[in-house]
């Protein structure tokens, strides 16, 4: 749980240490590229290539779902495992809530942690076998999917999966709904320091071209990675996020080299702090970290926030099961449990963002379920899009958009 | 005589020097003359080096004046003084040609190129070391490279070089040739030479004065030959050469002479004054003294001994001899013939020990001299 | 004694003979650790770097150049030398302050050597990260530092913070201590009764400096300045946090690349490209390394 703290840009090593953590769950949300400590030793990037080299593993393209178990009901009455390996980003569930499956289920839970989409995926695809539950973002199941290492999930067994909005069922990454059972989601928006930026911008077209002018009075940002920059700016511009089209993927490196110079930084692990000091006049961000940021100004109240009319990003957390999970059972109560709306309840208010069951989140306290920033509304979820990895030549494409983005 | 200090190159007026509680020279005055060779000679920690040093304006003197070429040096720096230094393990610069360390100061200067190379060419020639301009310091031997780190001083042609016991690190054959070799440069080029040295020899052979210095103070500043054959102090009667030392009762005294009594029937009857001491002491060297087989009469300049060692130092025997007194007396007599009467004591033999009565020299133990000219 | 100018230099013989000798056999262990965990996965990004992409996360061996040429674009180039160029800054800053340090630890320091040498390695005891973030603070724009150098009037606006200058300051506080070491080593080797010599002869201090003590130390510099330019080149941490984001490193390319695109071929080509380019310094060190010892220091 993050409450905002004004001293935030004091360095005190421990008591940050689980918001570095935090922040860095944060920006790994849409399977992006940022570094971790780890990574910055070095070690997350040697494990990468360890994995890759040791394994040995030539798994030459999505071979489509073989491996998943299709055949109808085979968990069918058979009894719950005594063990459960969870493999998840860190603190991202209530430890009550943990407790609560414990004792209604007996069953031992073991718990591992990942900062990044891409640790998820080099630990499976390097043979990481074992666990029963993973917490892959949007991008990463579809990749999942297609390499076939997910098991489809036996409806019967999630009972309470039916109170999910059905929006959140059958979604772009997973049309049959067949893979996943959404954990939560987000949306990316913007805001502004409104005694500085006259202008009301309500899209996010609007808010680009307001960054030439702006940049020059103060700091302005945005989300960083190939994956955030490239395809948020070919929805402003009013293209498909995950188009492939050279045409278009052009159009949106002409237009992101055009505002470049208004841009002063791209960040999405620091940007928290500086907004709530005061620091950035015009940036995007995630409506979990907007609303710290416009908890924090409440008393100057000179953020706006802005969810954006037309479109922009959404994103979602997911449930999952290996294909090769040891205990599919406990691992489908797991999904069950956490679908209840009692637990559903507690766990937003354990890490603040929506969960897509309408029992739980009219439950929630008032300052959460009335805040759109937190129940973001569907008028706005509806047009809004998953950014995906439809192919690795797009995402080479928007890497290279990227890099001529930054080092222009 | 400030009006009289053009005559000195260097001059010191009671310059003391101290490094945190050590008082490394001690109110010291000493001239330096025009063209002149002058050592200063003592053992390590005298204040020799640190006196080199002042002159080279390395250290700045605590208090008292130092006067280089008649006029006021203290506080100038290095760079800015007509001294050259020749360093002691000849600190020649290992990442220059042998051509480019002697042109080196030169460069300083800012002489031209081609004058460079010609004095640097003619320096090299004095000392005798041609051919090697391109070589590095590393590429030659001790010797060369001493010959070198002169070379670059002396081409700078200054007013006064200042040898910083630059032989220190030679083997005694190349040292010694090395000392004829300094002193036929210093005649040559006339520069003023101030030589630090620990080696008594190397400062006899080469110096026209010596100052012998101990404890920070000069003990005596005179040519080799007085200050072999009238040390001033016991000190300098030790240091320079060997000396037996007697200390006795003064028993008459007069008309320039005098006898004291070493007890045990050891007297010793020697020329001039003792002055007013009750207790004196007396050396007398070692090549004064003969040494004769047999019980002698206990007479004056006469004692009797017991042969204690034998030794051959090639040209000369030596022979450590016990006096009846006690005392012990080293003694040696050259081979000039094919078997010398001293030859044919052996240890244990009973003998007498000679000298004549200008041998025993009179320990003043005298306040060394304030105004060291 | 002319016959002596003409002796060849004297070099003592090596006598092995009375040295211990080990069989050469026990350094197998390290060579074989070396082998596998430094020249291992070198071998696998060499293999990566002319393999082609196929699928998400997953690499056809083939042997293919396609990757290099890849690189060979204007928009990598420019990355090559933005990177080279904020590298060399700061590799001058370093330089700038480490050296006038490492002089007066050598010289002026007696007692209280080790110590220093202590302190400046200490820093690197604490994580790297937090480091940095600390840094991020002191030159925040409304930070301590910028009221006070606003104060004093030296700049109207202290504007460091996401600028290449703090990319340049946090490389060279990062690495400071690299350059700091052997530097400090090579004024400790140095004999300075050679800047006497020099001074002695007329240099000035300065430059006695420029023309003793520089040229002696300057292989501990080479090492010194090598040492932290090829790891700042391969920086990406300090980019992100010091310079917002906005400065591509070859370092943060070849991060997107691994990890964000899982283009582990193209990422495995740009790091032996670079690589390549980097030895070409290392060369230019070794030249030096063998200088150094023709001086026999």
């Amino acid at each position: 749980m993050i409450e905002h703290d004004p001293k935030l840009n004091v360095l005190a090593p421990i008591e940050i240490r689980p918001r570095l953590d935090r922040l860095e769950r944060l920006v790994r949300r849409s399977g992006g590229g940022r570094m971790t400590r780890a990574e910055a030793l070095g070690l997350a990037g040697l494990a990468l290539l360890a994995a890759a080299g040791c394994g040995g593993k030539t798994s030459t393209g999505g071979g489509g779902g073989a491996s998943s178990s299709g055949a109808a009901d085979p968990l069918a009455g058979k009894p719950i495992e005594s063990n459960l390996v969870i493999y998840n980003w860190s603190q991202y569930d209530d430890p009550s809530t943990y407790k609560s499956f414990k004792t209604q289920n007996h069953v031992a839970i073991k718990e591992t942690y990942y900062s990044s989409n891409d640790e998820l995926l080099a630990k499976l695809q390097a043979g990481g076998t074992g666990y029963d539950i993973i917490v892959p973002s949007q991008n990463a199941v579809g990749e999942l999917v297609q390499l076939g290492s997910l098991m489809k999930l036996d409806k019967a067994l999630i009972p309470n999966a039916s109170a999910v909005e059905s929006s959140w069922v059958k979604t772009a990454y997973d049309p049959t709904g067949d893979y996943k059972v959404v954990k939560d989601f987000g949306v990316t928006m913007f805001f502004y320091n409104n005694t500085i930026v006259t202008e009301k911008p309500t899209t996010m077209k609007q808010f680009y071209d307001l960054l030439p002018k702006y940049g020059r009075v103060g700091r302005t940002n945005l989300m960083d990675g190939a994956e955030e920059v490239v395809p948020l700016a070919l929805m402003a511009l009013g293209y498909d996020p995950n188009t492939g089209d050279p045409a278009e993927l052009d159009k949106a490196k002409n237009f992101l080299l055009s505002i470049r110079s208004g841009v002063t930084t791209i960040d999405s692990s620091n940007y928290i702090n500086d907004a709530s000091a005061g620091k950035i006049i015009l940036g995007q961000g995630w409506n979990g970290d907007v609303r710290r940021i416009i908890s924090a100004r409440k008393k100057q109240g000179d953020i706006t926030a802005v969810l954006p009319q037309d479109t922009s990003e959404k994103w979602a957390d997911n449930w999952c099961i290996p294909a090769t999970a040891p205990d599919p059972v406990a691992a489908h109560a797991w999904i069950n449990h956490l679908c209840d709306p009692a637990v559903a309840v507690t766990e937003m208010e354990y890490h603040n963002y929506p969960i897509p069951i309408q029992a739980a989140l009219d439950q929630t306290p008032a300052e959460l379920k009335n805040d759109p920033l937190f129940n973001v509304p569907t008028s706005y979820t509806d047009h809004y899009k998953f950014i995906l990895n439809p192919s690795q030549e797009i995402v080479n494409a928007r890497t290279q958009i990227y890099t001529a983005f930054q080092s222009a | 005589m400030s009006d009289q200090s053009i005559d000195y190159d260097v001059e010191f007026r009671a310059i003391t020097k101290r490094f945190g509680s050590l008082v490394a020279v001690n109110g010291v005055s000493l001239k330096v003359r025009k063209g002149e060779f002058l050592s200063l000679l003592g053992p390590s920690g005298c204040g020799k080096t640190t006196s080199l040093r002042m002159i080279a304006g390395f250290e700045q003197p605590d208090e008292g004046e130092l006067l280089i070429g008649g006029s006021d040096a203290v506080g100038i720096p290095p760079y800015r003084r007509d001294v050259n230094t020749v360093f002691q393990q000849y600190a020649l610069f290992p990442h220059m040609s042998i051509l480019d360390n002697v042109c080196y100061g030169l460069k300083q200067r800012k002489v031209s190129r081609r004058e460079r190379r010609a004095k640097a060419g003619e320096a090299l020639e004095l000392v005798q070391l041609t051919g090697r301009d391109s070589h590095r310091p590393a590429m030659l031997s001790g010797g060369q490279q001493q010959r070198v780190a002169l070379a670059r001083a002396l081409v700078m042609n200054p007013r006064v070089l200042l040898l910083d016991e630059p032989l220190g690190a030679l083997d005694l054959k190349l040292r010694k040739e090395m000392q004829i070799e300094l002193k036929r440069i210093q005649d040559q080029v006339g520069i003023t030479f101030i030589y630090v040295t620990h080696d008594q020899e190397e400062a006899l052979s080469m110096s026209d004065r010596v100052a012998v210095m101990s404890n920070g103070v000069i003990e005596q500043l005179d040519t080799p030959r007085a200050i072999y054959d009238h040390p001033l102090t016991a000190f300098v009667a030790d240091f320079i050469g060997d000396m037996n030392f007697l200390e006795g009762r003064v028993a008459e005294s007069a008309d320039g002479g005098y006898a004291i009594d070493a007890g045990e029937g050891v007297v010793v009857r020697g020329r001039g004054h003792p002055a007013g001491a009750a207790i004196v002491r007396v050396g007398i060297r070692p090549e004064r003294i003969v040494v004769e087989r047999g019980n002698g009469s206990g007479t004056a300049n006469s004692a009797r001994c017991e042969v204690l060692t034998k030794m051959y130092l090639g040209d000369q025997v030596q022979l450590i001899l016990r006096l009846a007194n006690g005392s012990e007396f080293v003694v040696r007599e050259q081979r000039t013939s094919a078997a010398p009467a001293i030859d044919s004591l052996e240890p244990g033999d009973t003998a007498t020990a000679r000298w004549d009565e200008a041998a025993p020299l009179l320990m003043a133990d005298l306040q060394p001299q304030k105004d060291g000219e | 004694m002319t016959s002596e100018t003409i002796q060849p230099p004297k070099r003592s013989p090596r006598r092995r003979s009375f040295a211990p000798r080990y069989p050469g056999w026990l350094t197998a262990p390290s060579l074989i650790y070396y082998m596998i965990f430094f020249l291992g996965p070198l071998a696998i990004l060499v293999v990566f770097s002319v393999a082609t992409q196929a699928g998400f996360g997953s690499v056809s061996y083939t042997f293919s150049t396609s990757q290099f040429k890849a690189l060979n674009d204007p928009l990598y180039i420019k990355v090559f030398r933005q990177t080279m160029l904020m590298a060399a800054g700061g590799t001058a800053l370093t330089i700038a302050i480490g050296y006038p340090v490492a002089y007066w630890m050598s010289r002026y320091l007696t007692r209280y050597k080790t110590l220093a040498l202590l302190l400046v390695i200490v820093p690197f005891w604490t994580s790297f990260l937090i480091r940095t973030y600390a840094l991020k603070i002191i030159l925040d724009p409304q930070g301590y530092l910028a009221h006070f150098v606003e104060w004093t009037g030296i700049s109207s606006q202290f504007n460091v913070l996401y600028t290449g200058k703090a990319v340049a300051i946090g490389l060279a506080y990062n690495y400071l201590p690299l350059l700091i070491l052997p530097v400090y080593a090579s004024l400790e080797r140095m004999d300075w009764k050679l800047v006497e010599a020099a001074t002695d002869l007329g240099a000035s201090p300065f430059k006695a400096f420029r023309q003793i003590t520089l040229p002696l130390t300057l292989p501990g510099l080479i090492t010194g300045a090598l040492l932290v330019f090829i790891p700042m080149c391969g920086e990406y941490v300090i980019p992100q946090l010091l310079g917002g984001g906005q400065f591509a490193f070859v370092g943060t390319v070849i991060g997107s690349n691994f990890l964000g695109a899982q283009n582990w071929p193209f990422g495995s080509a740009m790091a032996i490209a670079f690589m390549v380019l980097l030895s070409i310094f290392v060369v230019i060190y070794i030249a030096f390394a063998t200088r150094e010892e023709q001086f026999g220091a």
